[in-house]
């Protein structure tokens, strides 16, 4: 097993190097996205990311929840909602994506790269995943009442982390 | 005899599951978990699907080394139903700090190695 391990690392790179990772869902080329995008930008301040046609929304914490609002705003490049919570698409990402027009996507079953992640959908008891995504810097929505907790807490906080949520805490803007 | 309701398989360790289990906390996910679950986990190969829950009383058991289950959180059952996900603390708490926890005696944590066994046993 060691072996076989260094053995691959040797053939693909570290299992980190994401780039490494094949990717599900179609991203169109970087180049041509740059320029239709600075094309368009004329009315847009430099450095902001085409929305295309996405709607915001805005994620409150529930009952007994912690953190947030979060505001949702997918963007061209950053247009999935990421629900990584077993058994399907958890109706809270399902229900983010129908306002927002953003794509649901099952991480159970596809890959895709944290920039193409506008939030993550996750239902973490309160150790490994609440910490993970914030670590990654992805907007985490969790739909138990979690406050940041586990090794990995020092990188939740309110503007990356929001709990307790329930499709009625999805509001539109 | 008692009855096995779980079993399942370690087939690799994250390279960062070692935040955890430094904590005394083994975070478990099944192989088809994303990426970035997988590096922080002890990943396995499930051998026999749960039957029934896991509850307090019931005994986990990695290799040789058994462990009284003292505390079970409420979402505990569904983590690992759905998608293989189980955390350990060996804390020695009687009720469960977060609801994804299963509490053990707070002894050191067993070895975990690939192909290490881990078992649900049920109460006697």
């Amino acid at each position: 097993m060691a072996f076989w391990e260094s053995f691959k690392k040797v053939l693909v790179g570290e299992p980190q190097a994401r780039a490494q990772r094949e990717v599900a869902v179609d991203k169109p080329d970087e180049g041509a996205v740059w320029s239709a995008a600075r094309t368009r930008a004329s009315g847009m301040p430099d450095g902001r990311e085409d929305i295309g046609g996405y709607t915001k929304v805005v994620v409150e914490k529930g009952p007994r929840g912690w953190g947030g609002p979060l505001t949702i705003q997918p963007t061209k490049n950053r247009n999935l909602i990421y629900s990584v919570t077993g058994g399907g698409i958890h109706p809270v990402a399902q229900k983010i994506a129908d306002m927002t027009g953003g794509q649901a996507f099952d991480g159970f079953k596809s890959k895709a790269e944290f920039d193409q992640l506008a939030c993550v959908v996750i239902n973490c008891g309160g150790t490994a995943r609440v910490g993970v995504y914030p670590m990654k810097g992805v907007l985490t929505i969790d739909v138990y009442p979690t406050s940041p907790s586990g090794p990995l807490a020092k990188f939740i906080n309110e503007h990356n982390f929001v709990s307790g949520v329930t499709e009625e805490c999805v509001k539109g803007t | 005899m008692r009855k096995v309701k779980y079993e399942t398989r370690v087939m690799f360790i994250g390279e960062l599951a070692q935040e955890f289990i430094s904590e005394n906390i083994l975070v478990f996910f099944g192989k088809e978990a994303p990426e970035e679950l997988t590096e922080h986990a002890i990943v396995h190969e499930v051998v026999r699907p749960v039957e029934g829950e896991l509850e307090v009383g019931d005994t986990i058991r990695f290799d040789g080394a058994s462990f009284a289950v003292l505390a079970v959180g409420d979402v505990v059952n569904d983590n690992l139903r759905s998608m293989g996900h189980l955390v350990v603390k060996f804390n020695g708490l009687t009720e469960p700090e977060m609801a994804g926890d299963v509490c053990v005696p707070a002894r050191d944590l067993p070895v975990i190695e690939p192909g290490t066994v881990v078992e649900i046993v049920a109460r006697a």
